[in-house]
């Protein structure tokens, strides 16, 4: 072979073999005991530079534990906040088997890019197998649950209303645009959970929102939590806007889990001993209402 | 430095995860006429010149090195080479995408009011930097930009600052907010 031929295909290759970015693994106490996180970059928007991190449950070699199929949870960030202040929740959610893509934001606004969700979803449907980690998710995708806090939920709710891959809702302190007529969508269940003591998004707005939803739905108020509660590193001047966190943030954060947990086995195992299980209102910490 | 080596460097550069614009931002914004200029911006690196009384524009994208080799006219609609006028500026520009492989078109028409002093150019105007990839699918991209630049002569040099922003449209996405801006530098 011509030797200026290799000295252009050896960059080329190698150029080519850069979209997944291994970040490190995470030791976690649950039943999967090691999650694993990658930094995942593509193209969207004809050429617009998306990035996302990857969070999957993992063995200690970092590659993707063995299961049956793969759920998928998108993990939308609330206005102007960092995505990595969820990574407390993306880690549980990868700890319980599924493959949490989280995506970034200019100025860590949603808002600014609402589909860059969808984009990097597709795009990591296309492109998992140029991650050595990955290669067990071949043939295995489960269902797409997408998730968003606040201004991410807003954003949240539109993919979930427009796009008809993405399963079920997830609502953190958060509800629809109010102009936005989600009547429409009656086969794609939703799950609101939000905190007593939220004085962001005020739970007579998360229950307003929950009203006008038509698909089968529960409502969550874990009592005590706030608005920040859902975030790590939450600052004084965050705090001032919101009301207090009663009690010990780490079993406020585990009884809106319960929930969470709760529903996606319903969701994606179409387990509806779990669904029962929310409407019995039964969770110690929590008010429930199912419809 | 062995020039194979270099060969190799400078196609690891133009191919590594390369986000690629092939817009000539820094010769649209050559208010006083500048031979050559150098435009370091938020997300580019862009450097025309000309070659025969051509212009000619290369642009690296950060932060992720891409090339892409551009041109373009500017013509003026009203007004004359100094004071008030209102100009219309017409690019083009080819590129590669090697993240998602593909070929890169790109057309950008540019319409600005502008102001041409003695020693100084100030323009606002709209520019359309848009885009046609050609990979296993059509893509297309029509971004709506506001600018603004202001560019100063300081001797025999030209120093400059230009910002933009506005609505990217995409079919079939909903319309998504972009932000630039950077430093211009010309002799």
């Amino acid at each position: 072979m011509n030797k200026s031929l290799i000295y252009f295909l050896i960059p080329l290759i190698l150029s080519s073999c850069s979209d997944f970015k291994d970040l490190g693994l995470i030791n976690i106490d649950s039943d999967i005991k090691t999650v694993n996180k990658l930094e995942f970059q593509t193209q969207g928007r004809v050429n617009d530079l998306l990035n996302a991190d990857i969070f999957y449950p993992s063995d200690k070699d970092g590659d993707l534990v063995e299961l049956n199929k793969y759920d998928i949870i998108i993990s939308v960030q609330g206005g102007l906040v960092k995505s990595e202040r969820y990574d407390w929740l993306a880690r549980h959610l990868a700890s319980k088997g599924y493959i949490v893509i989280s995506p970034k934001h200019l100025l860590d606004l949603a808002f600014f890019e609402v589909d860059n969700s969808y984009l990097i979803l597709n795009s990591f449907l296309e492109k998992y197998s140029k991650s050595e980690k990955l290669k067990k998710f071949q043939g295995k995708k489960g269902k797409i649950v997408i998730i968003g806090h606040s201004l991410g939920g807003v954003v949240a709710a539109y993919q979930w209303q427009k796009y008809p891959e993405i399963n079920g809702l997830i609502l953190l302190a958060s509800y629809p645009d109010e102009k936005s007529d989600i009547s429409n969508i009656k086969d794609k269940p939703v799950l609101s959970i939000t905190g007593s003591n939220d004085k962001k998004s005020l739970p007579e707005k998360v229950r307003k929102g929950f009203d006008s939803i038509k698909s089968q739905k529960v409502l969550a108020e874990v009592q005590g939590m706030n608005h920040y509660a859902w975030t790590d590193n939450f600052t004084q001047e965050e705090l001032k806007s919101d009301g207090i966190i009663e009690g010990n943030l780490t079993n406020l954060r585990n009884t809106a889990f319960n929930v969470i947990d709760t529903w996606l086995d319903y969701i994606f195992s179409d387990n509806t001993q779990s669904l029962n299980k929310l409407k019995q209102n039964s969770i110690a910490g929590v008010k429930i209402t199912s419809e | 430095m062995n020039k194979k080596l270099l060969f190799s460097v400078l196609i690891f550069i133009l191919f590594y995860r390369n986000e690629v614009n092939a817009e000539p931002i820094a010769l649209r914004n050559n208010l006083l006429n500048n031979q050559s200029a150098f435009y370091l911006g938020y997300k580019e690196v862009n450097v025309f010149t000309h070659v025969n009384k051509i212009p000619v524009s290369v642009e690296l994208t950060l932060p992720y090195n891409s090339l892409s080799v551009s041109t373009g006219k500017n013509f003026i609609l009203l007004g004359n080479d100094k004071g008030f006028g209102l100009d219309s500026f017409l690019g083009g520009g080819l590129g590669f995408t090697t993240l998602n492989p593909g070929l890169l078109i790109d057309l950008t028409p540019t319409l600005k009011l502008r102001y041409i002093g003695e020693t100084f150019g100030v323009s606002m105007g709209v520019s359309s930097p848009s885009k046609i990839k050609i990979s296993t699918n059509l893509e297309t991209k029509l971004p709506l930009l506001l600018e603004l630049s202001f560019i100063k002569k300081i001797f025999d040099y030209s120093v400059g600052i230009q910002v933009n922003g506005g609505a990217v449209f995409v079919p079939n996405l909903s319309p998504s907010l972009t932000f630039g801006g950077g430093l211009y530098f010309g002799w």
